[in-house]
């Protein structure tokens, strides 16, 4: 991506982003039952999908690259930094839910199946992190995070039902449930659609940027291979004249 | 294999119990067995909010069965008539005393029908 | 390695057709060498005896070394004890909250037993050597898993003796502690064979197994501990249900192990 097109995806991000908190914060109404305190939906029910999508675009991009056979590590490095950008959108997720859940529910966490399915999600991914940090070739830490992948994100669907297949203290879909009805609509509905798309393009730039680093990263190891190869050989060759002259001086004794 | 994957996962992360199956449990447990620790899940009864000293007194409904609940502390902010709340706490007799109140707010966003401030 | 037809006069040649065996002339790796120490000629076994084979050859590795009834099972009887410090045991709260106990424990302990399981495959010649033997990634991971699996029952039974004596438990519905403690360790085995494959060849594999299969396998401890829990307060008719998820979660990792095992071989 050209860096004019990063600046404008990377500014009509914080454009939306400010949309959205005017949105929020001043033009939508407090809802009925619980106040104010119901304005941290319109980040908290974005951060988790976006989430879901970085993971889901994280499987996929593994998906491809154990099937192609090119070895290409393109894949793996969208995969990785998709991870990384998912990572945070899931930990944004469970403390905005959390400062939402004081004033609410009256606690700041509970035992229930969303919230343990979502903070194990957490961990899977953390993990997966952890994965692509293991100093191995690229190949094979590609192969092996790739596999990791593909077995983490069948949290991510058991996060997603888990309000509709058990009793949870956290309520059910708003807009996706069972009954397929949405329970939002007006001004309300508005918002959570403007803070969903500065969500998608935040995550858009974020992995942009991390695809980028990711780039230089594999840049740079490369060059320190190159420059650690050029070293020994270099002292190789001087050690060479060393025993050249040691075993000369042994022949002419 | 989804098959036992649905059947097991149906039934059994029992968060709360409804108040029709816990006193259906409470009337069901012999006078030795002790039902333990468990969360009621209900609506409170509109008009059954008593104070008392240290706490607060109420009735729960499911719609078909309704208990009585002794709340030991400060009930949270949101709680008051006809919210659905899920009190933690165990049967004394045929009393639920809780420590515990978590208000159980539906996926439903409303804006408030009256302007002004929502009480 | 030039592998020609079968060449009758190599003293190792198996009576049934296939590659060759290098002849001691050939011999240019350590897979070369490891497959005439190995004495066996690279068949496609079926998939059930290369796995028989790999298990016996774990568990008899095992056997020798008792590396496991040396460090493995005192980490989980020390484990338990710490538990009981740390809860105040006087106030009755141990037995009521031991199965949860007893499952940390195992799945504390089975992170050494399955670090301990991976490393057997370490060197570079084992791994060539298992390579180059014919035996399908799948038949590998299910004779590991089933070692490990062996291992960890022992365990279980040893700690759940241990756990009982300890906490003052009153055990009742024998019968379901048993079906779900096999699901449990199954699946605990196949899915910490899984990511230890995944770690293998890692210098920090001892930082970076846990937390990649403890998440995983929070469904056991849930599944293990609620089943556990059903029988210990005598109403066993609960558990079944946390049996079918134990069962579940061993088939997927078994499926998915076995699948994906083969690929995870070739690397490093």
């Amino acid at each position: 991506m050209s860096r004019i097109a990063t600046a404008v995806l990377g500014l009509t991000s914080l454009l939306a982003l400010g949309v959205l908190a005017v949105l929020g914060l001043v033009v939508a109404p407090p809802d009925a039952f619980q106040g104010d305190a119901q304005r941290l939906m319109y980040v908290h029910v974005p951060a988790a999908w976006v989430a879901y999508m970085a993971f889901l675009v994280t499987s996929v991009c593994s998906g491809f690259h154990l099937a192609s056979a090119r070895g290409s590590l393109r894949y793996d490095r969208v995969a990785g930094a998709s991870a990384e950008v998912g990572v945070v959108f899931i930990a944004l997720t469970l403390a905005l839910g959390s400062l939402w859940g004081r004033p609410v529910w009256g606690v700041w966490w509970v035992w229930d199946a969303r919230l343990v399915t979502t903070a194990v999600l957490l961990f899977l991914y953390l993990g997966y992190l952890a994965l692509r940090r293991v100093p191995a070739t690229p190949q094979v830490r590609a192969r092996r995070c790739a596999v990791a992948a593909l077995a983490a994100f069948v949290d991510v669907p058991i996060v997603h039902f888990s309000v509709t297949w058990w009793r949870t203290l956290h309520q059910e879909g708003t807009v996706f449930n069972a009954a397929h009805d949405p329970k939002i609509g007006g001004v309300m509905a508005l918002t959570l659609l403007v803070g969903v798309v500065a969500f998608v393009l935040v995550y858009l730039y974020l992995l942009e940027r991390r695809y980028r680093v990711a780039v230089l990263e594999d840049r740079l190891e490369g060059l320190a291979t190159l420059a650690a190869l050029a070293e020994r050989r270099e002292s190789g060759a001087s050690d060479g004249e060393a025993l050249d002259a040691e075993l000369g001086s042994g022949a002419r004794r | 294999m989804v098959w036992l994957l649905a059947d097991a996962l149906s039934g059994n992360l029992v968060y709360f119990r409804t108040v029709s199956e816990a006193v259906a449990e409470r009337e069901a447990a012999t006078a030795t067995e002790d039902t333990g620790r468990f969360r009621l899940a209900g609506a409170v009864v509109a008009g059954s909010v008593v104070p008392v000293p240290g706490g607060v007194r109420f009735d729960v409904t499911d719609g078909k069965a309704r208990a009585s609940v002794l709340h030991r502390g400060d009930p949270p902010e949101l709680f008051k008539d006809g919210v659905p709340v899920v009190c933690e706490g165990s049967w004394e007799g045929s009393r639920f005393v809780s420590d515990r109140i978590m208000i159980k707010h539906g996926a439903d966003y409303v804006p408030p029908s009256v302007p002004g401030p929502s009480s | 390695m030039a592998r020609s037809g079968p060449s009758a006069g190599t003293p190792l040649a198996s009576a049934q057709p296939g590659p060759a065996q290098p002849g001691p002339a050939q011999l240019r790796s350590p897979g070369d060498v490891a497959q005439v120490l190995v004495r066996q000629p690279p068949l496609p076994l079926g998939t059930l005896r290369g796995a028989w084979l790999i298990a016996a050859k774990d568990l008899r590795i095992e056997a020798r070394s008792r590396s496991g009834f040396h460090q493995v099972l005192p980490f989980g009887g020390i484990v338990l004890v710490l538990f009981a410090l740390a809860l105040d045991p006087d106030r009755g709260l141990l037995a009521r909250v031991s199965p949860g106990l007893f499952w940390l424990a195992v799945l504390l302990s089975s992170l050494l037993a399955v670090s301990r399981s991976v490393a057997l495959e370490a060197g570079q010649a084992t791994r060539d050597a298992l390579r180059l033997s014919g035996l399908s990634g799948a038949s590998i991971f299910l004779g590991k898993v089933g070692a490990a699996s062996v291992a960890l029952l022992a365990l279980t039974l040893v700690l759940g003796t241990g756990a009982v004596l300890l906490y003052d438990v009153n055990v009742r519905g024998f019968a379901v502690l048993a079906a779900a403690s096999l699901p449990a360790v199954v699946g605990l085995a196949a899915a910490g064979i899984f990511y230890g494959a995944l770690c293998s060849g890692v210098r920090s594999r001892e930082t970076l197994l846990p937390i990649l299969l403890l998440p995983a396998v929070t469904p056991v401890l849930l599944g293990a501990t609620r089943a556990f829990e059903s029988a210990v307060a005598g109403v066993p008719g609960e558990a079944w249900s946390w049996v079918e998820l134990l069962v579940a979660f061993a088939i997927a990792y078994l499926a998915g192990g076995a699948a994906a095992f083969g690929a995870l071989l070739e690397d490093a």
